[in-house]
């Protein structure tokens, strides 16, 4: 249960150890968090990122393969059974992938999308009628700009990025007045491990930006947020580009 | 039977719920409307004034037990009450015969059923105890759909998890409890002011046992050597000689007439914080040096807040929490840095009570224990989990508990260390529980109703 002061007692993240998911995370521990649920494929550093965590927290790193669409499902029934509230969950997980990796490996693609889309559609349509039961809830889902008008360059993850916003405003749309709520993160370019060694674009961003501007989206029960705020101007140029540059436009 | 899914808070206005309102007007209605119960379950709400979300069950049932009938024996001084007769229908009727409540929260606007399921105390505790001490015996509607008759020798255990078990044994149907008897309907106050909290403690600890009633009212915005001053209020219930020599003062024992606070009122900040500085200032400047023998009515001396409508939006729309603990009599420095970390955190904090409570009783949790009970308003804002924090572990380290009726913020770790008699209320709920059908916002977040280990 949330406390009176907004505080939040569990949460849960499926992408245990990505750096942007724990960023956000983090900052919505607080003295009231009692229980946080790490799922995530690599246990091992799982344990090293729950161990983090003051010790009076209970953390339970839970292993999770994203291709396996029961999996996500599966984790959030257990909050179901023991009668214990889910206050948040963060849908973090997702493979950026090289394109022309994709274009080499079609069965390669094809996994991105069940890991950027699918899986996440999966585990929020699970998240969604287990927090509609309880009467609150709030769902963190992190989009990506490359997902408002997908470059040629990055068309696998660009799309399914595209696919998962696009479901999780709807959804937000059909939970109005039940309590839940749902907010969309469009980071642009974020300095992290997902990125070493690629090339900037321009105005970057980092995990602890986006964590920041999440936490007050989500305190101002505001469903989309771009990091930095101005791509979302950019963006509104890029989105209404004639098609003939757009195709030009390379990072 | 009517109600549909409605937003609902406690009297603090955090953390509203989304709950299926039902209200039922007689026990045929409320089977009825238990037959309908899901997974969440339900859980009895009064008038709504318990402070957090101890009477909301979110995605769950939320019943209004409405009838308000009771019957009262003027000869005996005995009042047999439904749980949703109100303490203010049962102190308009009984005064005037002679009677009075054993025991009255701060406010008048609450229901016996939620009287005896947050053990309610008033300003008599040092001598008389909560409220649970004056009943006799509780009709408890049970999950099974059973209704059985507890007092203090059939289902004594039941009888004792229900006083202060936050509904969460059942369904409180009705209760018969004793009255008090009274020779008028005014009181006879005695008033002091003192300029810091060691002359204020000092003095009632010194007096407060010649009086029934006790309280003090300590300003949250003086720091330094004035720290914790303030004004205590010490009263009896006026002799019928006392108030024939005084006809000046109105003796209307009746509820007060209420100005209403409209929704939009919840003044900026800056604006709440200058008020509380000027309240606070002027409150304990009008206060007599000393004063004694004063005739006040009934509601001015114990619900002078009924007379304002609505009173919690002046807090603005993030609402507040209202903190009351209690730490022993030999921790007051507890109270002192309270006091302290609320001065100097500077929210706009209004009323402050302390007081000295009495023994407690065997209810398992019932809050009262022997030592300083402290209240303090605090409005929500991003500072406030921290300051909560703060307070909540002086208060547990001191061997001191929280108000379930009040709390809005603590954990189940917390709750478990203040109750020590939490795991034998557990057996005996599961006992009688053992589905889980008595659910609350306030249960689940404290895991009050957890299934006990060796139960599973």
């Amino acid at each position: 249960m949330k406390s009176g002061t907004g505080e939040l007692q569990t949460i849960a993240l499926f992408g245990g150890t990505s750096e942007i998911g724990l960023a956000i995370l983090r900052t919505f521990v607080g003295p009231s968090t009692e229980r946080i649920v790490l799922a995530c494929r690599d246990t091992v550093s799982g344990q090293t990122v729950a161990d983090t965590f003051d010790e009076r927290i209970t953390v339970d790193v839970i292993e999770w393969e994203a291709r396996d669409l029961a999996a996500g499902p599966n984790i959030i029934s257990m909050f179901g059974d023991d009668n214990r509230d889910i206050d948040l969950v963060i849908i973090a997980a997702a493979t950026l992938g090289e394109q022309s990796a994709f274009d080499a490996d079609p069965v390669l693609a094809g996994e991105a999308v069940v890991i950027n889309t699918a899986s996440p559609i999966a585990t929020l349509s699970a998240t969604t009628s287990q927090m509609t039961a309880q009467g609150h809830g709030n769902i963190i889902v992190l989009s990506s700009v490359a997902g408002v008008r997908v470059r040629s360059d990055n068309r696998v993850y660009g799309a399914s990025k595209s696919g998962l916003d696009s479901y999780a405003l709807a959804l937000a749309n059909e939970l109005d007045d039940t309590g839940v709520e749902i907010t969309v993160v469009r980071p642009g370019f974020v300095h992290g491990r997902m990125t070493d060694g690629m090339k900037p674009a321009p105005f970057a961003t980092d995990p602890a930006a986006v964590a920041l501007a999440t936490h007050n989206a989500v305190a101002a029960g505001r469903r989309v947020v771009w990091v930095p705020r101005v791509l979302q101007l950019v963006f509104a140029v890029f989105r209404i580009l004639p098609n003939s540059i757009w195709r030009r436009i390379r990072r | 039977m009517s109600g549909g899914l409605l937003k609902i808070s406690g009297w603090g206005q955090t953390s509203p719920a989304r709950t299926f309102l039902r209200d039922a007007h007689s026990v045929e209605e409320l089977h009825d409307a238990l037959t309908s119960v899901g997974h969440r379950g339900a859980i009895a709400r009064g008038l709504g004034r318990s402070y957090g979300d101890a009477a909301q069950n979110s995605g769950g049932s939320t019943i209004r037990f409405t009838d308000r009938s009771f019957s009262f024996d003027a000869d005996c001084g005995v009042v047999t009450a439904s749980a949703g007769a109100t303490f203010d229908d049962i102190m308009t009727q009984i005064i005037p015969h002679g009677w009075f409540v054993p025991v009255t929260a701060g406010t008048r606007q609450i229901t016996v059923g939620g009287a005896i399921a947050a053990d309610v105390h008033g300003k008599n505790h040092h001598r008389d105890g909560s409220f649970g001490s004056f009943v006799q015996s509780i009709s408890l509607l049970l999950a099974s759909g059973d209704v059985v008759e507890l007092d203090r020798s059939s289902h004594h255990d039941l009888f004792f998890a229900t006083i202060g078990g936050m509904g969460l044994t059942g369904i409180i149907l009705s209760a018969t409890f004793d009255l008090l008897q009274v020779s008028s309907a005014m009181m006879s106050v005695r008033t002091e002011r003192h300029g810091d909290l060691d002359t204020l403690m000092e003095s009632m600890l010194r007096n407060d046992s010649a009086f029934r009633y006790s309280v003090a009212w300590v300003d949250g915005t003086a720091t330094g050597k004035h720290l914790g001053r303030g004004v205590i209020t010490h009263g009896d219930h006026a002799s019928s000689d006392e108030v024939r020599s005084n006809h000046k003062r109105s003796s209307d024992y009746r509820s007060p007439t209420t100005i209403g606070i409209p929704r939009f009122v919840g003044a900026a900040r800056s604006v709440r914080r200058s008020t509380s500085l000027l309240f606070s200032e002027l409150w304990y400047r009008k206060a007599p040096k000393l004063r004694e023998g004063q005739l006040v009515s009934i509601p001015s001396f114990f619900h002078p807040l009924d007379g304002v409508g609505h009173w919690n939006r002046l807090y603005g729309k993030s609402g507040f929490v209202q903190h009351q603990c209690v730490v022993p009599l030999d921790r007051d420095d507890v109270i002192r840095s309270i006091l302290h970390r609320v001065s100097s955190d500077r929210p706009a904090n209004v009323i402050n009570v302390l007081k000295r409570f009495g023994e407690g009783n065997d209810a398992h949790l019932s809050f009262p224990q022997p030592g300083w009970t402290l209240t303090v308003d605090l409005p929500v804002t991003s500072q406030l989990p921290t300051m909560l924090v703060d307070i909540d572990e002086m208060v547990l380290s001191a061997g001191g508990r929280h108000y379930l009726a009040k709390d809005a913020t603590t954990g189940s770790h917390s709750i478990r260390s203040g109750y020590p008699r939490l795991d034998e209320w557990q057996h005996i709920r599961h006992r009688v529980d053992p589905d889980q059908r008595w659910q609350s916002d306030l249960s689940r977040r404290l895991n009050l109703c957890a299934t006990p280990k060796d139960s599973e």
